[in-house]
């Protein structure tokens, strides 16, 4: 009887998914373009580090180093928000509609008494996983690149 | 017997618009216990040599030796090893890291090449009275000045107790006063198992140490020895 409606959702879902896996590409060429930038602005210092002994094996596990923690508590903040939001999304949109004046999502039209939510652990857990699977991977480029780097152009030139 | 670093035909080109021909098929022998100077006009080639004993740069071709081993300069990790423990490195510029304090520019050396923490500490330490410095341990490099930072990289080069100080115009960017602080004090770290090999345009610096050399037409001249 509902299979069109159950047919929709399902596209919604396909959807949401590779919207929210476009968000994490973004934000994973974000971290890349973070990271460059660092590796950009510590070529003194890495030409410094190399000059006096330090292997280059040290200078990929600093910058893989400051990647991973770059991801791993962007993951933390991201969950912490989502499940703040999830669990507060009706109290938000009865503020919203109050400071704005505004019916947000109104029941008639999406026969919705409250803004549904369900915090599901597992999904929680496989878009961390992914999430930091994902950060740790990009953070291996500029990592290389600093190791990759010649110490006398930079000490030279910079 | 005390050859301690040999220099076999070593030649280096630079690959830009033109090819230049920095260095022409040196060879020469550096003897532990000795100090040598440097000296030649800007561009002649200074640097570069000192660069590539400290292995950081590589030849074009020849070969380097040091203690009688074959330096391989496709094996960078060894390399690097070889740089941490027996070669200090002291540029005429503050290369200090902006970041830390002089205390950390000092025993980072020392950790690099595998040292605890206490240890590196303690040389730290020791090397920061050596160079006149213990109150100054917590101040970051924009807080010293150009003497200071300098003796903070002579006591960076040495935490290892390097056999080979390599300085590339240590006291290039120093008033006349300081640099005779700069110099007495990286003299005073001659013993007969280092070397001491320092690129000058100072005349007066050069003639104080035991052998002086000059770069000429890409090639190593001894003046006197």
């Amino acid at each position: 009887m509902n299979s069109s409606l159950f047919s929709a959702l399902k596209v919604e879902r396909n959807v949401m998914f590779i919207i929210l896996s476009l968000i994490i590409i973004v934000a994973a060429f974000n971290i890349i373009s973070g990271l460059t930038i660092l590796v950009k602005n510590k070529t003194r210092d890495i030409a410094i580090l190399k000059s006096i002994g330090v292997l280059n094996k040290s200078i990929i596990k600093i910058f893989f180093l400051i990647g991973i923690i770059i991801g791993t508590s962007a993951t933390i903040f991201g969950i912490i928000l989502g499940v703040t939001f999830s669990m507060y999304v009706e109290n938000l949109r009865q503020f919203l509609s109050s400071v704005f004046n505004i019916s947000l999502f109104p029941e008639e039209i999406y026969f919705l008494s409250t803004m549904p939510s369900e915090i599901n652990p597992s999904s929680i857990f496989i878009i961390s996983l992914c999430s930091i699977i994902v950060t740790t991977i990009v953070s291996i480029f500029p990592a290389l690149k600093a190791a990759k780097l010649d110490p006398i152009k930079a000490l030279k030139y910079e | 017997m005390n050859n301690f670093i040999q220099l076999s035909n070593i030649s280096k080109s630079f690959d830009n618009s033109k090819k230049i021909r920095v260095l022409k098929k040196i060879s020469y022998k550096f003897k532990k216990g000795m100090i040598y100077s440097l000296m030649g006009p800007s561009g002649s080639g200074k640097s570069t040599l000192l660069n590539l004993i400290s292995l950081i740069d590589r030849p074009t071709s020849g070969s380097i030796y040091i203690e009688n081993k074959l330096i391989n300069f496709n094996n960078s990790n060894d390399n690097d090893i070889l740089r941490a423990n027996k070669i200090g490195i002291i540029y005429q510029q503050d290369n200090l890291l902006p970041d830390f304090t002089s205390l950390e520019n000092i025993y980072l050396a020392s950790l690099a090449a595998g040292n605890t923490k206490e240890i590196s500490l303690n040389k730290a330490h020791i090397l920061l009275k050596k160079v006149g410095l213990t109150n100054r341990s917590e101040h970051y490099p924009s807080q010293l000045s150009g003497g200071e930072k300098q003796r903070v990289s002579i006591a960076r080069a040495l935490i290892n107790d390097p056999q080979i100080i390599l300085a590339d115009e240590p006291t290039g960017s120093l008033d006349l006063e300081t640099a005779k602080g700069i110099f007495d004090i990286l003299k005073k770290q001659i013993n007969s198992n280092r070397i001491i090999v320092f690129a000058t345009h100072n005349r007066f610096f050069a003639n104080k140490s035991d052998c002086m050399l000059e770069m000429v037409n890409g090639n190593i001249k001894t003046i006197n020895a």
